[in-house]
Parts: structure tokens; C-alpha cells; sequence
């Protein structure tokens, strides 16, 4: 059971389909250590269903029903269901940053205008310093990390919005490894600015 | 309970209908009430795949029947996040991106509809009365948020309102949703 949840809009983003791709596999992760969030989720695509069956009626091509109709017999067309997220979180190559800090990219995963990354930090170690031009969320796969909020442990997810500096710090004993998105470009302090480019962050 | 979906043809039993026999007759009523509401859902979302993407979406329904997990909601709600997955899915494949599953919990055995039809009524039937129970007001911002996919940022500029008014005005909305629907999943 995790103790650090998104924020109610944002599970109501989740389920309007309003968070972009890179969010959505943030906060999947911590719907999976998290029923509390599953079942608020389940409410808001309720919700959702309540809004659609009570909402406007758009006019349809005359003969769509046939359409269908003729279409239930043809076999399923065996369109890909998609990426899940183990797989998204299994591919890609780590990038060291240096001895005690990787980055993996998956921003391919993530939508236009949107950064997603693995990071692992080695215990004690700091994730670069850093504000984001939109909101980022953060969610814990592996150890701990701290920042001026407090501590995250496995499956505890963070919020930030824009203007928001915040530096995590993997907590001893541990590695730690994070999944992030963000909306728009980090803005990196420190060195990590001049390897910015290199990073594709 | 809406004059529209009387309890006998619920939308919960109609999809039971098809998953258990393929019943053409109930795909037809639920087509009847839901495809016009569907494609209206996706014309603001993808204005020119929504009469394709409608008939996918009803597809899907006939497809995946057996696979409605009362558990995991109304039949209201499956049908919304089958069409909102569709709209989702249409924008990654125009981009080229690589679709992602949308939903890693969604159970491969449900359990069966039939045990749970008048717990599947009425639980729609609350989700319903708490979105009505919602001032003008709160109603307006929950159902932008949901039908017409705005951001908190298109809500503002929508109803002339600051983005901090839209966005305190949706999370008390939020919380009382929350709190009549508490213990509905």
C-alpha cells in the first residue's frame, strides 16, 4: 500500500483520457501498488459513463447499423493491442550518468511534447537538480527517495507542477529507480544543463 | 432512473445478452441508444474518423461482451472507456506512436454478468443520480472534463472563468462524487 497518491484531477484526467501517454504510464504504476486509486479510478470512469449515456446524440450514417450488423460475423481483426507497461519499462538501454546514475529514455512511449525516463540512482546518490516547464510526475519502482516533501518508497508518486524545483535524493541502503513525465522540457540546474542535449531529457 | 433505459432492457442486460448468445437483437437496442452517443463523444475528440471510430467502438462491444467485469464499473462506464481508448488509440496510430495497453487490470475472468444484473442496474443508476445531484455549476466543469476532453486550461476559456476557479470548482465536484460513490467499486 502506498501513502503518496495523485491528485483527485489527475484521476480524473486518467480516466476522461485527457493525461498525455508518458503520465498515464506513471500513474499505471501506482495504480498497480495502489487499490484505494484503482477503486477512485473505477468511480471516475463511472462517472464518465454517466456523462456519455446522459450526453448529446450525433446523427449517423443512414445505413451504420447495417454496417455493423454485416461486421459481426467477420472475424476479429487481429489489430495489436499494445505496448503494455512491463514492456515499456523493459525496453531501452541505460545511459550512465556518470558512476552512480543512469538514464533510460522511452519518450518514443510518451506523447508529442512529452519526456518519459527511467532513472537509477545509487543509494545516497542525488537525481540532478531540476524545474519543469509543465507538470511532472514521478512514481517510485525501486528503493526510496527523499526531496523537501518527504519520502517516496515503492509505488508512492509525486506531483509537481511548473516553476516547481525540487531535488530527490535515493535514500541509503537502496538503489533506486524512478519512472518520470513530464509535460515540456526539464530544466536542468548544474552540470546536467550542458548534458542536456546528450540526454535527450 | 432515466425514462430512457427502463430497468428490463438495461444497458448491463443487453450486454449480457450478447456475451451469453449473441444476441443481434440486443446488439441492435444497444446500438439504437449508444452509437449516436458515441460519435458524438468522438466528434469532439476525433471529428473526422467519428463515424469510423463509432463503428469500432460498437464492434469492440459485440467482441469483448463476455469480457464486462461488473466489478470494474457500470456498463455505462465500459462503454466510455471503450470509445475514449479509441479516440486515444486513433491519435497515437495518426502520429505513428506505438499504441499502449490501456488498462493492465482489466480481468480475463469475470465474473458472471448474470449474478450481478441488478447490482450492474443499480449501480448506474446512482453514478447517475450523483452527476445529477451536482450544481449547474460543478455539472458544467465535470462534464467538459469528460465529454469534450478540456483542459482545465479550455474549461477556463470556456466559461470565462480563472483557471483556479475551474480548477477548485472541479476538485470540490470531484470530492462529492467521491463521497456518493464511495462505496460503489
Amino acid at each position: 500500500m502506498t501513502s503518496r497518491h495523485p491528485l483527485p484531477e489527475t484521476l480524473a484526467a486518467l480516466a476522461s483520457g485527457a493525461l498525455p501517454a508518458g503520465a498515464r504510464l506513471v500513474l499505471q504504476v501506482h495504480l498497480r501498488a495502489c487499490d484505494t486509486c484503482r477503486r477512485e479510478l473505477v468511480q471516475m470512469e463511472c462517472v464518465g459513463g454517466a456523462i456519455l449515456a446522459d450526453g448529446p446524440r450525433a446523427e449517423l450514417e443512414p445505413d451504420a447499423l447495417d454496417q455493423a450488423l454485416r461486421r459481426l460475423g467477420e472475424a476479429s481483426v487481429a489489430r495489436p493491442e499494445g505496448v503494455g507497461l512491463d514492456d515499456v519499462l523493459a525496453s531501452g538501454v541505460w545511459i550512465p550518468l556518470g558512476p552512480r546514475l543512469a538514464v533510460k529514455r522511452l519518450s518514443r512511449f510518451a506523447d508529442p511534447g512529452e519526456k518519459l525516463a527511467l532513472l537509477r540512482a545509487a543509494p545516497g546518490q542525488a537525481l540532478p537538480e531540476h524545474g519543469h516547464n509543465g507538470a511532472e510526475r514521478l512514481v517510485v519502482l525501486r528503493g526510496a527517495f527523499a526531496d523537501d516533501q518527504g519520502v517516496y518508497a515503492a509505488g508512492d508518486l509525486s506531483e509537481r507542477g511548473p516553476e516547481d524545483r525540487h531535488q530527490p535524493i535515493a535514500r541509503t541502503g537502496e538503489v533506486c529507480v524512478c519512472l518520470s513525465a513530464t509535460e515540456g522540457p526539464l530544466r536542468l540546474g548544474g552540470l546536467a544543463r550542458w548534458m542536456q542535449p546528450l540526454l535527450g531529457l | 432512473m432515466s425514462a430512457t433505459s427502463p430497468p428490463s432492457r438495461s444497458t448491463a442486460s443487453l450486454i449480457l445478452a450478447i456475451a451469453e448468445r449473441q444476441d443481434r437483437r440486443a446488439f441492435a437496442d444497444l446500438f439504437a441508444v449508444f452509437a449516436p452517443k458515441v460519435k458524438a463523444f468522438l466528434l469532439r475528440r476525433r471529428a473526422a474518423l467519428a463515424e469510423e471510430l463509432t463503428q469500432e467502438v460498437m464492434l469492440t462491444v459485440w467482441r469483448k461482451a463476455a469480457g464486462f467485469d461488473p466489478k470494474r464499473g457500470t456498463a455505462e462506464a465500459w462503454i466510455f472507456t471503450i470509445a475514449r481508448n479509441a479516440s486515444i488509440d486513433a491519435a497515437r496510430r495518426d502520429r505513428g506512436l506505438p499504441l499502449l495497453l490501456m488498462d493492465p487490470f482489466a480481468s480475463d475472468n469475470a465474473a458472471p454478468l448474470s449474478d450481478s444484473l441488478l447490482e450492474a442496474a443499480e449501480a448506474a443508476a446512482r453514478v447517475r443520480a450523483a452527476v445529477k445531484a451536482l450544481s449547474p455549476e460543478q455539472y458544467e466543469v465535470v462534464r467538459l472534463s469528460f465529454f469534450d476532453d478540456c483542459a482545465h486550461a479550455d474549461i477556463s476559456a470556456a466559461l470565462r472563468l480563472p483557471l483556479g476557479t475551474v480548477k477548485s470548482r472541479l476538485r470540490l465536484a470531484l470530492r462529492r462524487l467521491r463521497e456518493r460513490l464511495d462505496d460503489l467499486a
